[in-house]
């Protein structure tokens, strides 16, 4: 569907992104390139808000729908470019597949968003009715839905798509997330004289167990298990010696299902404390969840907790009927996934503001991450031809 | 001649000038905080409060020891007095009640940082020394050398061991706080680290990975459920306890960790070996394994390098050896004697927790004491202080046990 000359500056564009560098944080480079490029391409208004979100908009002739793209800028770090077989910004071509930093996760999406968009301003001009715009979010790697919800308020989306890898199948929903962290206060004292204090540790190691006794993970047949899982345990002071901590943290990486909430999250934990309290002497502990301060490339502050909720929707829902029959439309399997969503991408829309949306993306998650991170051309363009499909699909009424 | 001699007694005349200047230096030493490899600010005070009060030598040695040496009389046996500069960390300071490096005094207390572990007692030997040379009597003979060694928080007995090989002391007395009681051994130490080894995954999914701290837990509950500890007659219990865990990756966002690592403090009676204590927890580990295939292990006694504070690298495997001499020991009754010549009736007992004993008595056989004032119970705890009336003491004693050495 895609001819040659659109093929070609899809790949060149997707190779133009990875070439601009952009860790949390760092996406002044990227961002500036797709300001320029969307004008270049013919979005009709671009705006850089304050955290450094890049947002284009299209605007069709008549009224409709807000249809939003959103993909992020941001990627995790390259760590050692020497594992690398190919620079990992240096965008090559071999195989069929462009390697890089970014290009699976979401530097390829991204490319076929604004392309796509291009696109149907080009082929449709003013038959479609609404707005389309394609949101370039900051810092997703490091904040759930943070710089998500800036977007959302300026443009107001009636549907969202976000860009996360699916194999270009559409996913309705994805477990939320809350990193859970539990603090509790020991008493120091001379290692050689441990019943003069109150070992931290210890009694961490008893109220975790505890809790992995007692507590029972919620279970929902499409999101799966609402787990809650140990990712870290420390004890204070660090590197001791000669002394017993009196201070030890854990954090519990906990993933949530529809219903769940800030406070029954927290409050489950805080009434597994008080009852491991009974059978546990001496336990002081405390119940957060954990925050996360930064700085946007802009300057600007930027700060939330690890928290975001679940969302899901029907499979019968408007806006993924008629998703999927754009996606018909376009020449693709129109395919609605078994399973959630991987990330947490889609939790401030679907979760927060609930906001119909779904997760439509080229390449795999198992590329997300890795070393000689890459996606496929082929993904890439039918991953093109898919937004394609979907905006003409959403828009056409 | 203030050394009162009558009937075999030696004791130094502590009048109010000479308490007032060992309370001060006392104070100066605490008001130079000095953790383990940051102790040169408190040795260059050592060293030259040392020279004020006339050693004969005082050296530097490579580790940044301070060693200074008085002659008595014609010379004769060596004494060393050993204290450590180092002390351990504060904690939350916002736990502590008064500044803990102000050396402020209440009701009779100096309160600070280190004040009990152990600048009292070395300030009090660094100046009882001095005593002894200003009042020295005929018939005591001897060479008197006090240490004040560094880094024996993490490292115990292993910058003893470059002053015990160059200065080849007769006799040790080790300063760390006795309640001014004598003592003649104490456990030693071991630091053992396990590693349970897992495997990585997203957290999102965490049934493809193996959760290193989750396994780690079976064993550390299976040793607070059947470990028990082996139990000597006076030196007490050979325990196993927890000073330190964290898992790797640190800090892991959305992993499940492949690592997690424990430290254990272990308290070792007299003869324990390395192979002998690791087996010990090696069988607890073995009988979690028995009925959870997943559990991997790395078992190691800590080996530690560090930094002296003049750049020097000290470097060991945490292994301290206990030590013990009987109570007839003669050195422990020619203490005994000095001390009660001073006007004191010490019992005699043990220490509770590790000290540069370990190198003197449990490795190189030298006859070893411990006496100093202060609780035991007030060493690394919040708010740490010393009674004054507990430093003269010290002081005294430290007088009296030279004078009784020397003067048989």
């Amino acid at each position: 569907m895609l001819n040659m000359q659109r093929k070609d500056a899809l790949v060149l564009l997707c190779q133009d992104f990875v070439r601009c560098p952009s860790v949390s944080g760092h996406e002044r480079k990227l961002a500036s390139f797709l300001e320029e490029s969307m004008y270049s391409l013919g979005f009709d208004e671009v705006k850089v808000d304050y955290f450094g979100n890049v947002l284009g908009k299209m605007s069709f002739g008549k009224d409709g729908k807000n249809l939003l793209f959103e993909a992020q800028m941001d990627h995790v770090e390259v760590r050692d470019p020497s594992e690398w077989q190919y620079y990992p910004y240096g965008a090559f071509l071999a195989d069929q597949r462009i390697y890089g930093r970014g290009t699976t996760d979401q530097k390829g999406s991204l490319a076929a968003m604004i392309l796509a968009a291009s696109m149907l301003k080009h082929d449709f001009g003013d038959s479609l009715c609404g707005n389309l715009a394609v949101a370039a979010t900051v810092q997703q790697e490091r904040f759930e839905g943070v710089s998500s919800r800036l977007v959302g308020s300026a443009y107001e989306p009636d549907y969202v798509v976000i860009g996360e890898a699916s194999d270009l199948q559409i996913e309705r929903g994805q477990r939320g997330r809350a990193e859970i962290v539990l603090e509790n206060q020991g008493k120091m004292a001379h290692s050689a004289h441990p019943d003069y204090g109150i070992n931290a540790a210890l009694k961490m190691i008893s109220l975790v167990n505890f809790i992995r006794e007692n507590f029972n993970p919620g279970y929902d047949p499409f999101l799966g298990k609402g787990i809650l899982e140990l990712t870290n345990i420390t004890s204070f002071p660090r590197n001791n010696a000669g002394t017993i901590p009196d201070r030890c943290r854990v954090v519990f990486d906990r993933r949530l299902l529809l219903g769940d909430t800030r406070s029954n999250v927290i409050g489950d934990i805080e009434k597994l404390v008080a009852l491991a309290k009974l059978s546990i002497p001496d336990l002081d502990a405390s119940v957060h969840i954990s925050r996360v301060e930064d700085h946007c490339y802009t300057g600007v502050p930027i700060k939330g907790e690890h928290y975001v909720p679940a969302w899901l929707f029907p499979e019968d829902h408007e806006f993924i009927r008629s998703s999927l029959r754009g996606l018909k439309q376009a020449g693709l399997p129109a395919r609605l996934s078994s399973k959630a969503g991987f990330g947490t991408n889609g939790c401030y829309y679907g979760g927060v503001a609930g906001i119909p949306s779904i997760v439509f993306g080229p390449s795999s998650e198992n590329l997300a991450h890795i070393t000689d991170e890459h996606i496929k051309i082929e993904q890439l363009v039918k991953g093109c031809e898919g937004y394609y499909g979907i905006g003409r699909g959403v828009l056409a009424s | 001649m203030d050394i009162i001699s009558n009937c075999g007694r030696f004791y130094i005349l502590m009048n109010e000038k000479r308490k007032e200047q060992l309370v001060d230096f006392c104070r100066e030493m605490i008001r130079r905080p000095s953790l383990s490899g940051q102790e040169k600010d408190v040795a260059e005070l050592v060293a030259e409060t040392m020279r004020s009060l006339g050693y004969d030598s005082v050296e530097v040695d490579n580790y940044g020891n301070v060693i200074g040496k008085i002659t008595l009389g014609n010379g004769g046996k060596t004494l060393l007095f050993e204290g450590h500069m180092d002390h351990v960390e504060i904690g939350d300071v916002s736990s502590w009640t008064v500044d803990p490096f102000a050396a402020d005094i209440f009701d009779g207390k100096i309160y600070g940082r280190a004040t009990t572990d152990m600048k009292g007692n070395l300030s009090a030997m660094i100046q009882a020394a001095a005593f002894l040379k200003e009042d020295a009597a005929d018939g005591v003979n001897g060479e008197l050398i006090v240490a004040g060694v560094v880094h024996e928080e993490c490292f115990e007995g292993v910058a003893s061991e470059a002053i015990g090989k160059k200065y080849k002391p007769d006799f040790v007395v080790i300063g760390e706080p006795s309640s001014l009681t004598l003592k003649r051994g104490q456990r030693g130490r071991a630091e053992i680290v396990l590693e349970t080894l897992g495997k990585n995954a997203h957290s999102s999914n965490p049934s493809v990975g193996l959760n290193s701290i989750k396994k780690m837990m079976k064993i550390l509950l299976e040793i607070e459920d059947s470990f028990i500890p082996e139990d000597h007659p006076v030196l007490g219990k050979g325990i196993l306890e927890v000073t330190d865990i964290i898992s790797s990756p640190y800090p892991g966002a959305s992993v499940v960790p492949d690592r997690c690592r424990v430290t254990f403090d272990r308290r070792l009676l007299v003869g324990e070996t390395e192979e002998g204590v690791l087996g010990q927890v090696q069988q607890v580990i073995d009988r979690v394994a028995a009925s959870d295939l997943e559990i991997k292990t790395k078992l190691y006694l800590a080996e530690a390098e560090e930094v002296c504070y003049n750049g020097e690298k000290i470097k060991a495997e945490r292994f301290a050896p206990g030590w013990l001499f009987p109570e007839d020991d003669v050195f422990v009754q020619t203490c005994l004697k000095g001390l009660r010549s001073a006007g004191q009736d010490p019992d005699i007992s043990h220490y509770a927790f590790c000290t540069n004993g370990s190198y003197y008595a449990g490795k190189a056989g030298i006859p070893t004491v411990g006496f100093g004032g202060s609780l035991e119970t007030l060493a690394h705890v919040v708010d740490e202080y010393i009674e004054i009336d507990h430093l003269v003491k010290a002081c005294e004693g430290y007088a009296g046990i030279a004078g009784s050495v020397f003067g048989s």
